[in-house]
This record gives C-alpha cells, sequence and structure tokens, in this order.
C-alpha cells in the first residue's frame, strides 16, 4: 500500500520512532513524535519532504483514514498498522536540494536573470489571495526583510528581526511569511550563496524554536528548507534551470500550490535572486 | 464588542477564510471580523486591529483557527456564529447534499458514465491536457479557465468540431444546456429562442430580458470571449449556429458578442444563409448596417436583442423598442431626481458586458468616457484606484480580482467603491449593475443598500441608478431585491440599457448635457 516515502525518513535517525495520529484533512492525515510531524497522503498529492504516499486514491484514503493510528519509522522500513515494509521495496524520494547542487551544480547568471524575469512575471499571473488586514502586514515585512538584505552594511540584529516579523504570519496553515522564507532559502542554495545562508538559515532555526511561533506542519517544513531538503517541484525548477529547459510549467506548478503558498514561495525566490543573484553575487 | 472563538486543531485554506470573514463582515452591526491560524504574529495582527482579547489570545496555538469578530451587540454575534458554524459545516461535509466529488477525472468518469458534459476550473496553462481527457471521453466541454494560450484554444476546438462536440470556452462562465443552468446563469422560463454568446452578462441579461417578456429559452451556449476573433476564427460560434439550427426545440437563433472580424463575419453571414430560423444578431459596438442585405435582424443593445428574438419567436414583426412592455416611462422619476452641481458619472460594473454596454451607450453622448475597459486609449483609466471625470468600471477585471473573488461572489469591493465615489465631490450620478442567478452572490442587492445608505449620509445629491440582472425565480428573488433598492433611494430600471438612458436623462434635467 505505501508508494514512496522522503528518503530522508530513514538517513536520519532523528526521524525514527513511533508518531501517533494527530490531525486529519482530506487528503492528509497527520502524525506527531514530540514536535516532529509527518503526513500520510493519497496516491494523488505532488511529494513532500513530510509525506508518505500509499497507492490508494481519495476515496479508498476516506475508509483508510478512520483505521490509521500510528506510523513507526525506523533504519529498516516503515510500520503502519499491520502494514510492515522495508524502505528497499518502496520508491524513496530524494529531496535534498542541496544535494543536488552540489552534484549537479549552481544556477549560472544567465539562469538567475531567467528565473528572476520569469518568476515576476508569473508571479503577476497568479496573486497571491489573501485578506486586506494579512496582506498589508506580509507585505509591510516583506519589504523590511527586503531593506535588510540590500543594505550596503548588512546589520545582523535588522535581519533577525526581519526574519523572526515573518514567522508564522499570514493566513493558511504554512502562513505566508514561512513560504516566503522557504523560497528565500530554496533561492539562496540555488546560487550557492553560503554567506547569507549561514547567516539567515540559523536566525530561522531559533524563530521556529520558538513556541507557537508557527503552525505545526509549517514549522517542519521550514526546518526541512534549513536542512536543504524542498518540495519536489522546487527541485525539478532547478534540474530544469541547469539543463537550460523551460520553466514554465515549473514556475506554474510552484506558483498554484495551495491559495497563497506556490506565489510566496516564488516571492521568496526572486527576493534570493534579486539579493544573492542581481545585486550581491554577482 | 470583541467576541473570539478558538477552532481546536482546525484548518481551512485561505480563500474559504477569507470569504468566511466576507460573510461575517455583511452582516449589519459587524464592524470587523477575521479567521486565521494563532500564530504569534497573527494573534498580535488581530489584537492590534481590535480583533482579538487578551485572554482568549493565550488560549490559542499556532495549530488553532481562531475567529475574531468585532460587533455592535451580543444578538449581532450570535448570528455571526450561527452563520459560520453552517458555513464550517458546509466545509466540512465538503459537498452539498446528493453532490459527489471525486479527486480524479478518471475517476469521476467510470462513476458517472452517463455523464456527457464536464465543466473545467483549472490554472489556464494546464487546460488542454484536462479538457482533452473529456473531449476524448466523447463528453462536452464548458471551460470557465482564462488565460489558456491561443494554440491550446484552436487545438481543443479543432479537435472537438470533428467529433462534433462542444467546447465551449476558454473563458466561458455562462451557459444553459437543457434548463440546466451551468455557471453564473439565471433561473429563466423553457421555450424555444436558442442563444448564442461570447460574452458571460451579455447572454444573462438577454436571457433574463426574454424571460421577462414571455419568451423562453431553448439552450443558451458560451462560446469564449475570443471566438469571434481573426485567429479563432469564430469556431464555436459556427458551430453552435448550427447546432441551434437542428435543435429541435430551438425556433429563433440569437447571437451575442463585441463585432467579429471581418472575415468571421462574413463566414457567419455565409452560414446564417443555410439556415431556415430567423437569427437575431448583437454585436454590440459594432456596425447596424453590418446585416444589411442578410435575413439577420441587426440590433445594437443587449435589450433591443432579446425583444426583437421575443417577438420574432411569436411570429410577430419587429417594432420599435419603446413598444416592449418593459419600457418604462421615466418622466414620473423626474422630479425625484436630487439637485447636483456635481457633474460626472461613475459606473460600478460587476458584469463586463453590461459595463461595455454602458460604455457605448454614455460614449455616444458624453465626450469621453474613462474606464479601464476604455473604447478610446485615449480613454484608458491609468489609476484605477481613483476615477476620473466620467468613469465606467468592469470591477470583474484583472486588476480589481488579484486575491480577490469576482465582485459577483463577494460585491463588498464593489459597495466600497461606492462609498469612495460617494466621498468625491465631482461625482453625481453612480450607476449599477446588480447580477442575481446561480453562481452569483446570494444577496447582491443588499450589499449594495448598505453602500448607498452610507454614500448617502454624506451626500444626498448624488443620483443613484441601477438595474437588476435576474428573474422572478432567481435563487435570490428578483422582486425583493428591486424593492430593497428603491426603498434604499435607488432608481431602479428593468434594464441595463434603460438605466444608462436615464443616466443621460439625469445630467439633462441637470444642464450638464444638452437635451
Amino acid at each position: 500500500m505505501i508508494l514512496s516515502v522522503p528518503k530522508h525518513f530513514f538517513s536520519s535517525s532523528t526521524m525514527h520512532g513511533t508518531y501517533k495520529r494527530h490531525s486529519a484533512f482530506d487528503h492528509t492525515l497527520n502524525f506527531i513524535r514530540d514536535d516532529a510531524l509527518i503526513s500520510v497522503h493519497d496516491k494523488d498529492r505532488t511529494l513532500s519532504p513530510l509525506g508518505i504516499r500509499l497507492n490508494v486514491t481519495s476515496q479508498e484514503f476516506q475508509n483508510l483514514k478512520q483505521s490509521l493510528k500510528s506510523v513507526t519509522i525506523d533504519g529498516e522500513g516503515v510500520s503502519m498498522g499491520k502494514e510492515k515494509v522495508s524502505y528497499q521495496s518502496v520508491i524513496l524520494i530524494d529531496h535534498d536540494l542541496k544535494k543536488q547542487v552540489k552534484t549537479k551544480g549552481a544556477i549560472t547568471d544567465a539562469m538567475r536573470y531567467s528565473l528572476y524575469h520569469e518568476t515576476k512575471k508569473k508571479m503577476a499571473a497568479y496573486e497571491a489571495k489573501m485578506d486586506t488586514l494579512s496582506r498589508k502586514a506580509v507585505d509591510a515585512r516583506l519589504l523590511a526583510l527586503k531593506e535588510a538584505l540590500s543594505a550596503s552594511a548588512l546589520e545582523e540584529k535588522v535581519l533577525d528581526d526581519t526574519i523572526q516579523a515573518l514567522i508564522g504570519l499570514g493566513p493558511g496553515l504554512t502562513p505566508s511569511g514561512d513560504d516566503i522564507l522557504a523560497g528565500l532559502v530554496a533561492g539562496l542554495l540555488m546560487q550557492e550563496d553560503h554567506s547569507l545562508l549561514q547567516l539567515i538559515v540559523p536566525m530561522i532555526q531559533k524563530g521556529i524554536n520558538t513556541p507557537n511561533q508557527t503552525s505545526m506542519v509549517s514549522r517542519q517544513f521550514l526546518f526541512y528548507a534549513t536542512q536543504g531538503i524542498f518540495i519536489g517541484e522546487i527541485l525539478m525548477l532547478h534540474h530544469r534551470l541547469l539543463l537550460s529547459r523551460s520553466i514554465d510549467q515549473s514556475l506554474d506548478k510552484i506558483a498554484s500550490m495551495g491559495h497563497s503558498s506556490g506565489v510566496d514561495y516564488l516571492k521568496g525566490l526572486t527576493l534570493a535572486i534579486s539579493i544573492g543573484g542581481i545585486n550581491h553575487g554577482s | 464588542m470583541v467576541h473570539n472563538v478558538i477552532k481546536k486543531n482546525k484548518y481551512f485554506d485561505s480563500v474559504t477564510l477569507m470569504l468566511f470573514s466576507s460573510k461575517i463582515e455583511d452582516i449589519k452591526g459587524v464592524n470587523q471580523a477575521a479567521v486565521m491560524m494563532g500564530t504569534n504574529h497573527n494573534k498580535v495582527l488581530m489584537q492590534d486591529s481590535g480583533l482579538l482579547n487578551k485572554e482568549q489570545a493565550a488560549d490559542a496555538s499556532a495549530n488553532d483557527l481562531i475567529i475574531g469578530i468585532d460587533a455592535e451587540s451580543q444578538e449581532v454575534v450570535d448570528e455571526a456564529l450561527k452563520l459560520l458554524e453552517e458555513q464550517f459545516s458546509n466545509k466540512s461535509s465538503g459537498k452539498e447534499a446528493g453532490a459527489k466529488t471525486y479527486k480524479t477525472f478518471d475517476q469521476a468518469i467510470k462513476e458517472t458514465p452517463e455523464a456527457n458534459l464536464s465543466v473545467v476550473s483549472i490554472p489556464g496553462r494546464f487546460a488542454k491536457s484536462e479538457v482533452m481527457k473529456s473531449l476524448k471521453k466523447g463528453l462536452h466541454v464548458m471551460l470557465y479557465s482564462d488565460n489558456v494560450p491561443l494554440e491550446d484554444e484552436i487545438a481543443l476546438k479543432d479537435y472537438a468540431l470533428e467529433n462534433d462536440l462542444l467546447m465551449m470556452g476558454p473563458d466561458c462562465g455562462t451557459a444553459i444546456i437543457n434548463g440546466v443552468a451551468l455557471g453564473f446563469a439565471n433561473v429563466v422560463s423553457r421555450g424555444s429562442i436558442g442563444l448564442t454568446a461570447a460574452s458571460g452578462t451579455g447572454l444573462q441579461e438577454v436571457s433574463v430580458i426574454v424571460d421577462k417578456l414571455g419568451g423562453g429559452i431553448s439552450q443558451a451556449l458560451g462560446t469564449g470571449g475570443r471566438d469571434l476573433s481573426a485567429e479563432i476564427e469564430g469556431r464555436m460560434m459556427l458551430f453552435t449556429l448550427e447546432a441551434l439550427a437542428n435543435d429541435g426545440a430551438t425556433e429563433v437563433i440569437g447571437l451575442i458578442s463585441k463585432p467579429p472580424s471581418e472575415e468571421v463575419m462574413k463566414k457567419i453571414v455565409d452560414k446564417a444563409k443555410n439556415i431556415d430560423k430567423p437569427i437575431v444578431a448583437c454585436f454590440l459596438g459594432g456596425d447596424p448596417d453590418l446585416f444589411k442585405g442578410t435575413d439577420i435582424i441587426g440590433t445594437t443593445t443587449l435589450e433591443e436583442a432579446a425583444y426583437a428574438l421575443v417577438k420574432t419567436s411569436k411570429g410577430e414583426k419587429v417594432d420599435a423598442i419603446s413598444n416592449s412592455p418593459l419600457h418604462e416611462e421615466t418622466s414620473g422619476l423626474h422630479d425625484k431626481i436630487p439637485a447636483s452641481n456635481a457633474p460626472y458619472v461613475r459606473g460600478l460594473y460587476t458584469g463586463g458586458t453590461l459595463a461595455y454596454e454602458a460604455l457605448l451607450l454614455l460614449h455616444e453622448k458624453l465626450e469621453g468616457v474613462y474606464s479601464n475597459i476604455a473604447l478610446d486609449k485615449k480613454f484608458d483609466l491609468k489609476d484605477l484606484t481613483t476615477s476620473r471625470e466620467n468613469t465606467i468600471l468592469d470591477m470583474g477585471e484583472d486588476y480589481f480580482t488579484e486575491g480577490k473573488p469576482h465582485p459577483m461572489i463577494d460585491p463588498k469591493q464593489r459597495a466600497e467603491r461606492i462609498v469612495q465615489e460617494a466621498n468625491d465631490e465631482e461625482t453625481g450620478v453612480v450607476l449599477l449593475d446588480c447580477v442575481l442567478g446561480h453562481g452569483s452572490h446570494e444577496d447582491p442587492a443588499a450589499s449594495i443598500v448598505k453602500a448607498v445608505k452610507e454614500a448617502k449620509s454624506k451626500r444626498s445629491d448624488i443620483a443613484f441608478v441601477a438595474s437588476v440582472t435576474g428573474t422572478k425565480n432567481d435563487p435570490q428573488d428578483l422582486e425583493k431585491s428591486q424593492q430593497a433598492l428603491k426603498d434604499a433611494g435607488v432608481f431602479v430600471l428593468p434594464t441595463n440599457r434603460q438605466a444608462v438612458l436615464f443616466v443621460l436623462e439625469v445630467l439633462k434635467k441637470r444642464g450638464v448635457i444638452n437635451g
């Protein structure tokens, strides 16, 4: 029944243990162990670093939802109810962008230019849907982050304040501020802008470790982002950029994620390119 | 007073939450409302906006949903909470009674083999493969999405035509097939008039007027807004014309669109020559002489098209529109027109074709009308946040719908604009549409009434003029909507055309234009 499992579930022993059922949504069941969260999805869901995908349709998933109470992961495999599978017998998905950059390379200046302009165009077509109260707050703090990153003499305290101000801000299960920061990290990683990453990653980690700063699901996504682990669409975007293939569809797929998440991701990505790739790094 | 509810471990997507907030804010007596996840920053944001009590904030964690309502009384809060619970339970059940949902197209088609039409609404760039799946299964398609590449539209329509299937769209929001309303459509009587249109609210206005005049609709088909362009060559308009010609229930055919390209026009006229049913055409803004020497009855407004269709369907000769039973003598209203020195008209439309028709009619009499759909580039309204001189806005256009629901679904933005226009001392007349029917907001008139009352409290000299596109059988209740508007002091005319003409009468009476 288990179709695919993120590879890092097995490679990192900190992931191992039994996860208890936490919450249920239409296509997803969440399980938690201490502060860590994993998800179980039906087969139509896109690849997520949080998620085990089952080989069941959404209809079949509705029946299953009642019976799944816990999930256990160890170095050998995954146990779910009566089923136990070894990691050799399931598809392992590698979500590690850091490793992908290491082996395939960082994007070039020409690729940065193309990514920046195509992403800008795409964002105009897919505006994030948000209420006015949140939009004003998110836009103001995104601008502050941009100014902090663009300052000729970068002040760490100011940068930290602007990052903390974004974590957990905005509507949705993964608040807009978190998606922007995840996109920023992805963009910096694609350009191998290690100097900025070394500054920013500990700041994000500090933010997500503050109680109630963000939702559990978003906290987990952001934690993975700081480890270089991202959703499948981001990996595909990097891959296609390096092959000089059209990135139009990849950007469409990212932009249409959730109701504001995808566009917020792209906002972070363009911020990283404009700072690290156009003004700062080249 | 501020009231909070914390829903533990509850989550809905942001658009749903946005609509929840908006519905609550529409309740009379609610000052503001928000529904958000309880992260630290969101809690501060809500507290700063006066929507979250300190004590309640302490109870909410980042995985909880916080509802904040600032209302005038406990009764209003209770009403809002009741509405919210209804919304939550609707969303949780995920479907209306009797409806089934499927995650994939394949599953849907497997479990409903009797279906012969699919409605597709996904981002335009991905539409081609999904629509093609439907067409290959032999289903007719209504494609709601816009931003579909031109070459995709051509490929899909060509495949549909080869297989004798309808491919309505892209950007097709309205259709009535065998009496079933799809998208934004009104509950109209069945009858012998078949319509094909490249315009959504144009189709709604014509079908509604036909209904009011005692006629009925056999089929109302959409072709998509670009169909009559030189690139698409009227593929679906020509096909639907033939389909209506072969439809046993259709005796008279109506065509509604902006003017086609010259080549497409020629093709339509050639096709019409081989159809032995009467055809009425309304190519808004087109030259009425386009049809000289053909059997097509040319009209210039949506109301005239509907009138000609009904007369023809009854076997009667089409006479002057002033003979229409819907024609309202407005001389009795003249005494009620408030005096004003403010010279300009501000048209705030939720329906694109209705805005376009207003623009055409005003353009004839006024020296220039600024708009986001201007007839002349010279009158493009650059800053859409502020009206300039005479202005007509199509508030369903991208600028107004980015990140927000269409104003026919959520009229809040238009209501805010009504109040904004009243704050401009140059605004003398505000012209409005009010579109009822399936798909539209459950009470668009109430939103207008609330805004007009607020506007009138500041400016008693503005004339508010509106028409209601709806029928007595629409879910929103036409009569109630019209009465609510009249009670609020709005001049309510039976059609958009008559509303615009009345606006010109107001300007004449005030000496802004010559009689």
